[in-house]
């Protein structure tokens, strides 16, 4: 009873609709009715759902205009989080190129308060995320070239696969943790997470990740976490990083080169210091991640 | 002459006094150890036979940074009469602290990590490294000459996270069930291992409730 009591309080406190803006020093509360007062931009979009392509008019206030007014001009990335934690960054050139709308009308229709949501023409509408609660400054950093790269089915082949992944049913595979715990020096901050398909998330491990698991499925892995919407589940995982150290998925790649593009590395040097149990020998970056002479490497480093 | 042998005494007192207390080692360590002498951190580690990835420097006033073996040999410590100070010319400024308090060493293989385990079968492990690192907010991460670090600020004490429940804990001294409370209230992490009151606690697993 406690519990619906405070349920209840903290609904009535926080309206739907009502958005947060924490620029890390002040917050700044905008309700439903505020985001309806303002000038309306037009967004219109073109997007398959459902097999189908649907054309879209979209209409709400621009995000640059809203950080505006909570004086946030001068940032790298926002994070925008939705009501069921679904997690996007924005960088501030995405803002610019894109000017998305945070969208209370759609084919002249109002949107329900819980159905307002972010449009941002430029990027994939898995993204266009809607019910949003908050929108924070992203301080996060991450180093954009890891210092030594593991990999992950090497590193994963010690431990027995495990036929039962709770919360998950019928589900083969392994926690996060069983990788993780063995090659990061703690499990704690912004991790980066990217998918074969480029899908890529910044999450932080205690909110997000804490409980996820690898579910095996054939050669490659996806990774679901009971705090992570399902939208944001990643299918085939195929990098992980955190701080200077990552992992990387074999299964996804043909060669380290691909890692370097699809992790977005500044630059590879052609050759790389292959570590194994037993030595440390000096291998070309372009030798397909099949070959025998990647058999025992556990992990490789970079200059 | 036996004047001259009281004035070296003295200078040898004096230096001795003037030479700040050796350097704490915390972290995923077999045994309590500490750095005595000035000099780069890889040759410090490997005169003690000490090989960690990772290191985090933490100052007497809470400021902190983590740094990985490649940076190893850029650090410097440098012991003077107002304490041990870190020096890394050809890395980022947040690496030069005054006044360190400890050095926190991840070691591949942990000694005395912390298995905490919940009714419905999901388990986990931290290490006192990783006990230490959650204790600190990470404040950025700033790279120079290829060599990241990250700039932290230790804010809090370590408790793990446990709901309300009984939990079997394993002891250097046995097991026994204890309520959660009990834990909140006799759990500490010491610099190099997890305790419960007096005896080195090794697991924490929850008891399913009926």
């Amino acid at each position: 009873m406690q519990r619906i009591i405070t349920i209840l309080a903290i609904v009535s406190f926080f309206p739907l609709g009502a958005i947060i803006i924490n620029d890390g020093a002040n917050t700044h509360n905008f309700s439903y009715d505020d985001l309806l007062s303002w000038q309306r931009g037009t967004i219109e979009t073109q997007r398959e759902k459902k097999g189908e392509m649907c054309n879209e008019v979209w209409r709400g206030p621009y995000l640059r205009e809203i950080l505006k007014t909570c004086n946030i001009t001068d940032y790298n990335t926002i994070k925008l989080v939705a009501e069921d934690n679904y997690l996007v960054r924005l960088s501030a050139e995405q803002i610019t190129e894109n000017n998305p709308i945070i969208a209370v009308e759609r084919d002249g229709n109002l949107l329900k308060p819980e159905k307002i949501r972010l449009i941002v023409p430029g990027i994939r509408d898995m993204f266009w995320i809607q019910n949003i609660a908050r929108i924070q400054l992203d301080q996060s950093t991450l180093p954009t070239m890891p210092a030594t790269v593991y990999r992950a089915e090497l590193a994963l082949s010690h431990t027995p696969l495990r036929t039962s992944l709770p919360p998950f049913t019928d589900a083969r595979g392994y926690f996060l943790n069983d990788l993780t715990l063995g090659i990061f020096p703690a499990l704690q901050g912004d991790f980066v997470l990217i998918g074969k398909d480029g899908v890529s998330h910044t999450l932080d491990y205690a909110t997000y990740l804490q409980r996820a698991v690898l579910v095996k499925d054939g050669n490659s892995y996806n990774l679901k976490s009971p705090s992570m919407p399902a939208g944001m589940w990643i299918k085939n995982i195929a990098y992980i990083q955190y701080f200077d150290r990552a992992i990387v998925f074999d299964a996804a790649f043909s060669n380290w080169k691909e890692v370097a593009t699809l992790a977005g590395w500044d630059a590879m040097n052609a050759t790389v210091e292959a570590h194994s149990p037993t030595k440390t020998k000096t291998l070309s970056a372009s030798i397909p991640l099949n070959d025998a002479q990647w058999t025992d490497v556990e992990f490789i480093s970079l200059p | 002459m036996d004047r001259r042998r009281i004035y070296l005494a003295t200078l040898i007192l004096a230096a001795s006094l003037c030479q700040a207390a050796p350097l704490p080692l915390w972290g995923n360590l077999p045994a309590p150890s500490h750095i005595e002498h000035s000099g780069r951190l890889d040759s410090l580690f490997a005169q003690l036979n000490l090989a960690p990835d990772y290191v985090i420097v933490l100052g007497a006033d809470s400021t902190a940074f983590q740094a990985g073996s490649a940076a190893f040999p850029l650090l410097r410590l440098v012991q003077d009469s107002s304490g041990w100070q870190s020096r890394g010319p050809l890395l980022s400024p947040v690496c030069n602290i005054k006044n360190i308090h400890s050095l926190i060493l991840n070691l591949p293989t942990s000694h005395y990590h912390l298995l905490i385990e919940t009714a419905d079968g999901f388990s986990t492990r931290i290490t006192p490294y990783a006990a230490l690192f959650a204790e600190c907010d990470v404040l950025g991460i700033s790279s120079r000459n290829g060599h990241s670090v990250m700039k932290c600020r230790r804010r809090r004490q370590f408790l793990p996270q446990m709901k309300e429940a009984d939990y079997l804990i394993t002891t250097n001294h046995g097991a026994a069930i204890v309520p959660r409370e009990k834990i909140a209230h006799a759990f500490t992490r010491q610099s190099y291992y997890f305790a419960m009151d007096d005896d080195t606690l090794f697991a924490i697993q929850e008891i399913p409730q009926r």
